[in-house]
């Protein structure tokens, strides 16, 4: 288990280096510096001298050749020093604080959700093959899939003000969008961030689902199914106890693919709901090449991204002894 | 569908010469191809998917009028084809004429049929010009009404038609998905068979910067990488931008599935044969490696072009992909970002939508059946 | 070391195989496996050699080294052309280049064991039997059909399923097609490695009778790996018996089933079913398993799993000694032990 764990953690190491790396080509891409845009976003009234802007350059040490600038960029990120985005005029570390929280508040409960939702309509489904539900499950799993969150989202809006006359735009809904605090407001606030959570859920769960379904069934096909068939044991005990358990690991293990999706998927949602996440701020961040924020975004996003994915490997190692590399 | 790299190299000269065979000869493609007909539903979207891309190939023909062409018909919801009169008259296919009016509350145009006005609907009429395949231009039209006006998916803020726009948008959305899937095809391929064969301490490098691109989250990776698209940049500049922003993203998966097919086959028999026989690297890897590997790496392709399409279309509805005036259907989803056009003009995103949906349920039912032919000995 | 007066098409000296240890991060270098530790014979024209040892034991590791379908890591795979000129020198093909190895590739050929994954499925036969011809310049268009169904109908199988594909094919049949592939090129050595385990026994007579014949027709030399005893005393020659990467017996096939000198001979020969209820023997089944070739034990290697061991067996390594003349055997207690060989079962049940 140590062995694991430092394997793990290693390579989770190098993992986030190169995501760094990614990242910081992400500041890097866009032509011209982000002095040049920093200057482009000042009144167009003031002159300002090439001295200015010289200093300016200096200040962010953009003359020093690449590889000090990243080993700069990334030792004061380790730091949690994440630079300044120039276009709020407010450290990133600041709107992170203020941001991330509620990108994690929909980005968690929904992939309990997924889970919840998609293991057991796969067990019923790989059992019930070719049944009517699972027919209906797998159409609506296709469907689910076909549909990508953001026109989701524009549909629930349009369903929502059309035949119900509602707003689920933003946090909250106009009434308590200015009200202090109170059991009303966070009943309403809940009820706003559960419409993300199906909306984003709706594609990770069909995608969970079909995997579910395709392990167990490789399962059921097993002699020791059969064995313990013969033995008498109750069909639906028999398949929790030992066909279940056997296809369920594989299933939970692809949350490494599943978190950045619902990640992915958060943050594009948020936008259209305009809910306040990371997402619309990162959208604006690169709307105004506001680089070192949006790199920061793309940064923790992944890296928290790539820490749940551990934290889940870890749970999974621990709860099935078989897994263990 | 499949992979026909079984073209035999020897003499075709010589291909009268063989005597008829007893059996009918079924080459391993063609065995592929039967099993993929079992799976109905992917061969319809095979079907759907080729027609869509045939309609899209003469967009404008198809199209009543140029997607830039501005009517006086603002905002107006689609026409819908009507066969008999009000008076229940048979006319043949027609449209009625708009009746226009304004909301004296919301000041918005409200529209109604005018039944006085029909414009019955022709085949090949005659409208404005308009370049084919870019070879030649003509003046003709699938269908049009001569005299009138058809507006079948409506129209948008600035009276064009929204049919008109959604056909050319499809130039852009599945050329997209396309090339840029043929993109990763090249980069995976390379990728991913550096990795299988030559394994060491460059799989392991390669390995780790694939769980790393997979760990980030799409489409913030997206969105940053857009941005460093340069806003000044003509539009074809701008649309191959993207394409490599949208591939460097999705030849990860093929990637990986060739890396796994190349250990693989590696390992058989047949490999070893050649290598005795004294076939060359290159050689192997032509004739024997990748034929072999080709129908997954298919399957892996056709289940990575939906992702790609709906990629572009968020990436241009966000406002970070394409721009006006390029069409496409991620740029008509950006009028859906105003919540007004979402409840008053629901055609202007419907549309677009219905496309992105349909089109992507098509490819995600044929990769369905290609991943179960792909592999034509199993069972 | 061979004693036979004439000159050996194949000789093998000091051959090893060792595969790297991988390497972590978190694990000291382990030791490398050695496959094949140090192997030593020679193979006369027109003979088949047989190979035989358990699954693991480095047999068809040595055959594909052999074939140079590996890359050996030390040792010499001496070669010498029959019918060469008479001074002339053998070659070492352990360690000729790629492009070195070419003008020898026509020479030596290899027949597999598993008949599904030997035959590129997504080529007819035509293509799996002519590109050996194509690349290696024998023939060219036209010419290349004619000899494609020569070869087939040589190896029992029809001109005109040559259009056909692989999986069309029976498992015998498919290894018919394997073996007309390797004929191509006219080669004077074949490797068979393990060319009937895959198959039915009914059919693995009309392979092997295939194989005889061939080898008459052609003046053919096989070096046959196999692990099924009743196979190896049906075709071969000569036999040399392997375990953990190293010959521990070498012989004429008479003179290794008629009186083995090695425990591990012994207890192979032992394992074999005798088709007779009433047959009952004295067991001198294997106990425990082959042993690891990244560790191998001290001493001799089988000590272990050998129930005449001795202290000595478990400190000194023995060497490949010549016994009897043409008999060696990597014993120390060679001379003393007694061993029983099969004709020792059938005669004794023969007695009442």
């Amino acid at each position: 288990m140590l062995a694991y764990l430092m394997h793990r953690s290693l390579q989770m190491v190098a993992t986030v280096f190169i995501i760094s790396v990614i990242a910081f080509l992400v500041i890097q891409l866009p032509p011209g510096d982000f002095v040049n845009s920093y200057l482009a976003t000042l009144s167009g009234g003031d002159q300002i001298t090439q001295d200015a802007v010289e200093a300016l350059r200096a200040q962010f040490g953009l003359d020093d050749n690449l590889l000090v600038q990243y080993w700069r960029w990334i030792s004061n990120l380790l730091m949690g020093n994440f630079g300044i985005s120039f276009q709020y005029q407010r450290t990133v570390l600041d709107l992170l604080e203020e941001r991330l929280p509620l990108t994690l508040a929909i980005t968690i409960p929904t992939a309990l959700f997924v889970y919840a939702l998609a293991v057991p309509i796969g067990i019923y489904s790989a059992v019930r093959q070719y049944s009517v539900l699972d027919y209906t499950f797998t159409f609506v799993g296709f469907i689910g899939l076909a549909i990508p969150n953001f026109l989701m989202a524009i549909l629930l809006i349009y369903v929502n003000s059309t035949y119900f006359g509602g707003n689920v735009a933003g946090l909250f809904s106009p009434e308590y969008e200015l009200a202090p605090w109170s059991v009303g407001r966070v009943l309403d606030m809940l009820s706003n961030l559960s419409l993300a959570i199906l909306i984003i859920g709706l594609g990770g769960t069909a995608a969970t689902m079909r995997v579910m379904r395709g392990m167990l069934l490789d399962e059921l096909s097993q002699a020791y199914v059969e064995t313990a068939r013969a033995k008498g044991l109750p069909e639906w005990k028999l398949i929790l106890k030992y066909p279940v358990r056997v296809a369920i690991s594989p299933v939970l293990s692809t949350i490494g693919f599943t978190l950045p999706h619902l990640v992915s998927g958060t943050e594009i949602t948020a936008t259209v709901l305009n809910l306040p996440t990371t997402g619309p701020l990162l959208l604006n961040a690169v709307r105004s090449q506001d680089m070192f924020l949006a790199a920061s975004i793309i940064f923790i996003l992944s890296v928290l991204t790539v820490i749940g994915t551990f934290l889940s490997d870890l749970l999974l190692v621990w709860a099935d002894p078989r897994i263990r590399l | 569908m499949t992979a026909e790299a079984t073209t035999s190299e020897i003499g075709d000269e010589g291909a009268v010469a063989v005597p008829a065979a007893v059996g009918k000869v079924v080459s391993p493609a063609r065995l592929t191809w039967w099993k993929f007909r079992r799976h109905r539903l992917a061969v319809a979207s095979l079907v759907f998917l080729i027609a869509a891309y045939l309609v899209t190939l003469f967009a404008s023909f198809v199209s009543p009028s140029s997607p830039s062409t501005r009517s006086r018909y603002l905002y107006a919801p689609p026409q819908s084809v009507h066969l008999f009169d009000k008076d229940g008259t048979f006319r043949g296919p027609f449209v009625y004429g708009y009746r226009m009016s304004r909301d004296p509350k919301t000041m918005r145009l409200v529209y109604a049929d005018d039944p006085s006005r029909i414009f019955p609907l022709a085949l090949f009429v005659r409208g404005e010009t308009h370049e084919v395949l870019g070879l030649f231009e003509t003046d003709l039209h699938l269908f049009g009404a001569p005299g009138g006006y058809v507006f079948l998916a409506g129209t948008d803020a600035f009276g064009r038609d929204m049919l008109s726009r959604l056909l050319h948008g499809a130039q852009i959305s599945l050329s997209v998905g396309m090339i840029s899937v043929l993109l990763s095809l090249v980069l995976g391929l390379l990728i991913g068979g550096v990795s299988g064969l030559f394994g060491g301490r460059i799989d392991t490098v390669i390995q780790r910067i694939i769980e790393a691109i997979i760990a980030i989250p799409t489409i913030p990776l997206w969105l940053g990488l857009a941005a460093a698209v340069p806003r000044d940049w003509p539009p074809v500049y701008q649309y191959f931008a993207i394409l490599l922003v949208l591939s460097l993203v999705s030849w990860t998966s093929t990637a990986r599935v060739a890396r796994g097919r190349f250990l693989a086959l590696r390992e058989q028999d047949f490999v070893t044969a050649a290598r005795v026989y004294g076939a060359g690297w290159f050689r192997i890897i032509a004739r024997h490696l990748v034929p072999n590997l080709m129908s997954y790496v298919i399957v892996t392709l056709t289940l990575a072009i939906p992702g790609i399409i709906i990629g572009e279309t968020a990436l241009s509805f966000l406002g970070v992909g394409l721009k006006p005036p390029t069409v496409s259907w991620g740029v008509l989803l950006q009028e859906a970002q105003k919540i007004q056009t979402i409840t008053f003009y629901p055609w202007l995103w419907i549309g677009p939508a219905a496309c992105v949906v349909s089109i992507v349920l098509a490819f995600n039912f044929l990769g369905d059946g290609a991943r179960d032919a792909a592999d034509p000995f199993s069972r | 070391m061979n004693t036979t007066p004439a000159e050996p098409i194949l000789r093998v000296e000091g051959l090893c195989k060792h595969y790297g240890a991988r390497r972590s991060m978190f694990q000291a270098a382990a030791a490398p496996i050695r496959a094949v530790d140090g192997v030593d014979f020679a193979i006369q024209p027109g003979e088949t050699f047989g190979l035989v040892g358990e699954s693991g034991c480095g047999k068809t590791t040595l055959g594909r080294c052999i074939a140079r379908a590996l890359d050996p890591t030390s040792g010499r795979i001496l070669y010498k052309r029959p019918g060469g000129a008479d001074g002339e020198e053998p070659v070492d093909l352990a360690t000729l280049s790629p492009s070195g190895m070419r003008p020898y590739r026509r020479d030596l050929q290899m027949i597999f064991q598993d008949p599904i994954t030997s035959l590129n499925p997504r080529m007819s036969l035509l293509d799996i039997i002519g590109e050996p011809i194509v690349i290696n310049g024998i023939a060219k268009g036209r010419a290349v059909r004619d000899m494609v169904a020569d070869l087939l109908e040589q190896v029992g199988l029809r001109a005109d399923h040559m259009t056909r594909y692989p999986h069309a094919f029976s498992g015998g049949q498919r290894q018919r097609i394997g073996i007309a592939r390797a004929l191509g090129l006219s080669p004077r050595f074949i490797v068979c490695d393990e060319p009937v385990s895959a198959l039915d026994v009914s059919v693995q007579a009309q392979i092997l009778n295939l194989l005889q014949d061939l080898q008459a027709s052609r003046q053919l030399t096989y070096l046959f790996i196999a692990h099924d005893l009743g196979v190896i005393e049906y075709i071969c020659d000569r036999v040399a018996v392997m375990y953990v990467g190293q010959v521990v017996e070498l012989a004429s096939n008479e003179a290794l089933f008629s009186r083995p000198l090695h425990p591990y001979t012994e207890a192979l020969m032992a394992a074999v079913p005798v088709p007779d209820p009433a047959a009952r023997r004295e067991a001198a089944v294997l106990e425990g398993e082959l042993a690891n070739a990244a560790n191998p034990p001290s001493g001799c290697t089988f000590h272990p799993r050998c129930r005449y061991r001795t202290e000595a067996c478990k400190t000194t390594r023995p060497a490949l000694r010549e016994v009897v003349p043409g008999h060696f055997v990597r014993c120390h207690r060679a001379e003393e032990l007694t061993l029983a060989g099969p004709s020792d079962y059938v005669a004794r049940e023969a007695r009442p």
